[in-house]
């Protein structure tokens, strides 16, 4: 902050968010009251920002809209980790599958190859047809998980669109109700 | 100085990618860290060292095994003539009799009539000095189970009731030390404080500027930090700053790498005192994340209370022995006695201390009153329960009989196992008809208990070690404007909470069930 903090009146806040969700994070703030006096890059990391915000000390309502930004925030946060672990399932599981099979499939064409007993040449053929099936569960399965988790994502950031909202309207009538007993007095 | 030098970017941030978009300041002390490390990990190879060289003894020498079977046989009576309550007393005798060898001398090591004696020796020569700042007995005109609460108070630790003191109830830390801020700057004589925990920090730095600038015009500011609470989280440059301002701070019971039952001594109270006219106290300690200006476990919820009148004689009282204890020099207290403001408001208030220094368990004395008077209603905010079974027996009771029992726990933990082992406690009580509320996104930390007639307002959490070892302190209670500020702020907690059902409880991993069990088994002998 290049002014010095004046805490006889206002309330300070310092936030780290990543650069693509800054507006995102400027909006929510200024919903609370918050106002931005400073914006710097984060001196280590390129893509977060370092904001500053103020809030007069004295203001109606401070528990309850602490309360709905600490929530607010956590649902910010959410979705974001969301976005990042939205296919995780359907990626874990296809690397292990494609590795499965090429284990099984390299191992059955090793054992056919270098073992001429029959044995070796029934199981050879058995890892080999073990790993055509990992394969084929890939190339079946994996599209229907990963419709299943867009599915799933896309209903979960409606219900977390849907909580901002409520929480956004909460704040909008205790704020609200704020400024009208202000303009009343 | 122009800042010349590049700082090598390091690329992405590091809790990108799958971590938090926001981060609000939950940055930790990695130094600090390692000390509490070094002092765990050098605390485990004593006890290691300790229990090898008796089972290796036992091993070479069998008349050892023999004598020291007889030991700890003789020390389970002497565990089972002691004042330690009926759950720690089972555990130390499965100690005692499982690990004989050794055994014997790990109670020996733990019982404080042994290495708490000079200590509260030290205790007694100062209560018996200052006795005379204690204030005579004085019964309130109010309903029987409040008088009953005020004798019990004053038998105990001669805790007189006060009705010329006004209460102010704060429903979180914010409030409160937006009122503490306020109140410093009209400081002129004193301020004292008492905290379990001080971090550093924007509110530590806020109220650390204020006092300085108060310890400049020559009001005596004294602090007292348990050394414990807040050795991850004061630092050293932030004491020598504060001593260089004027400001007297002291710590309670040096943090040591040794097994020794001192070590468990903690001081848990949270008072601020300000010339005598104003006292405060509650759950919050002085730091970022009581008001929520730093992110630890969801919102913070927390509470407190403001006394204005007499009742602030018995906290500075209080401070003032425990800071003769620490600093080890007698003054004379009577400057700071008797500088209130008369303000008669009828409400009774009585303002409580518990420690190892006194006889009796106060704290949990008082939530037990509190509990057994109830007829209709008792509400619990805690942040954690692991109460002996006398407290939960009460409970059980009270909630049998119909009485509307509600227990407010918090939904985001910040201690695992001891959160597994409080909602196991909480989950068994739902059978009797107690009510279980989780607030959402949020850690709990008041530390309310709430009947139709009274409320006690403290530090004392519901778990054995506040009960039973820790210092603490707080308010009783019978003021009708703070009984309705109360009940107002439990009743908008309730519209935040979710209620703890009978099938969610059933559905709880058997890992952290079983867990829990094993916890329960710890949880006496800490």
């Amino acid at each position: 902050m290049k002014e010095t903090a004046d805490y006889k009146n206002y309330d300070y806040i310092k936030v780290a968010v990543k650069e693509k969700r800054s507006k995102d994070l400027e909006n929510m703030y200024s919903a609370f009251l918050w106002e931005q006096i400073e914006c710097k890059e984060h001196n280590r990391y390129y893509d977060v920002l370092n904001y500053t915000f103020r809030r007069s000390r004295k203001i109606e309502n401070k528990d309850e809209l602490l309360y709905l930004q600490v929530t607010a925030e956590s649902k910010f946060n959410e979705m974001d980790k969301r976005r990042y672990t939205k296919h995780a399932a359907s990626t874990s599981l296809a690397l292990y599958l494609s590795i499965c099979a090429v284990a099984l499939i390299g191992s059955g064409i090793a054992v056919l190859l270098l073992l001429s007993k029959i044995f070796y040449m029934v199981l050879g053929s058995l890892l080999i047809a073990g790993g055509v099936f990992a394969s084929f569960l890939v190339f079946f399965l994996l599209p229907k998980l990963f419709k299943y988790e867009n599915i799933r994502y896309q209903k979960l950031y409606i219900e977390n669109q849907d909580k901002m909202k409520q929480i956004f309207l909460k704040v909008t009538e205790l704020t609200g109700a704020a400024d009208e007993r202000n303009k009343e007095n | 100085m122009n800042e010349t030098k590049k700082i090598k970017r390091w690329g992405k941030a590091r809790y990108g990618d799958g971590g938090p978009a926001v981060k609000i300041r939950t940055e930790s002390n990695s130094f600090m860290a390692l000390k509490t490390m070094i002092i765990l990990f050098l605390v485990g190879v004593q006890i290691g060292i300790f229990v090898c060289f008796y089972v290796l003894l036992g091993l070479a020498f069998w008349i050892y095994l023999i004598i020291s079977f007889c030991l700890s046989f003789l020390t389970c009576l002497y565990c089972l003539s002691s004042p330690k309550n009926g759950l720690s007393k089972s555990v130390w005798i499965l100690v005692l009799l499982l690990g004989f060898s050794f055994g014997f001398i790990l109670y020996i090591r733990s019982d404080e009539r042994f290495f708490f004696r000079g200590a509260k020796k030290r205790y007694a020569a100062i209560f018996n000095r200052t006795s005379k700042y204690d204030k005579a007995f004085f019964q309130p005109d109010s309903q029987q189970s409040v008088k009953r609460d005020c004798e019990y108070l004053y038998s105990a630790g001669n805790f007189a009731a006060y009705t010329d003191t006004s209460i102010k109830y704060f429903s979180s830390g914010t409030q409160l030390f937006d009122d503490v801020y306020d109140r410093i700057q009209s400081a002129e004589k004193f301020i004292f404080m008492e905290f379990f925990i001080i971090a550093d920090g924007v509110l530590l730095d806020r109220i650390v500027n204020m006092l300085a600038q108060k310890a400049e015009n020559g009001a005596d500011v004294r602090i007292i930090y348990d050394d414990l609470g807040s050795h991850r989280v004061f630092s050293v440059k932030m004491k020598k700053r504060m001593k260089a301002a004027g400001i007297k701070v002291i710590h309670y019971n040096r943090l040591l790498p040794s097994f020794n039952i001192i070590q468990n001594y903690r001081d848990h109270r949270k008072i601020i005192i300000v010339d005598g006219k104003t006292a405060y106290t509650g759950g919050s300690n002085l730091a970022d994340e009581y008001t929520n200006e730093k992110r630890m476990h969801g919102y913070w919820k927390d509470t407190g209370v403001r006394l204005d009148g007499g009742a602030v004689d018995a906290f500075t009282l209080m401070f003032l022995r425990q800071w003769e204890y620490v600093n080890r020099k007698q003054e004379d207290y009577s400057p700071f006695f008797n500088r209130f403001e008369n303000d008669k408001t009828g409400g009774v208030v009585v303002p409580y201390a518990d420690g190892p220094d006194y006889k009796n368990n106060i704290g949990k004395n008082v939530y037990e009153n509190i509990i057994s008077g109830a007829n209709e209603k008792l509400w619990i905010m805690t942040p954690y329960f692991v109460p002996d079974d006398t407290v939960l027996g009460l409970i059980k009771n009270k909630a049998a009989s119909g009485v509307d029992v509600r227990i407010i726990l918090p939904d985001i933990p910040d201690k695992v196992f001891i959160y597994l082992v409080s909602r196991n406690n909480a989950e068994k009580l739902m059978e009797s008809g107690v009510k279980i509320y989780c607030m959402r996104q949020s850690f709990v930390h008041s530390k309310i208990c709430l009947s139709e007639n009274c409320a006690a307002v403290s530090s004392v959490n519901f778990d054995l070690r506040s009960f039973y070892q820790q210092f603490e302190c707080g308010v009783y209670t019978a003021d009708g404007a703070a009984l309705a500020e109360i009940n107002k702020d439990f009743a908008s907690t309730f519209k935040k909470c979710y209620i703890v059902d009978k099938q969610s409880a059933k559905r709880s991993k058997i890992g952290n069930r079983l867990l829990a069990g094993l916890m329960q088994l710890v949880a006496p002998l800490m």
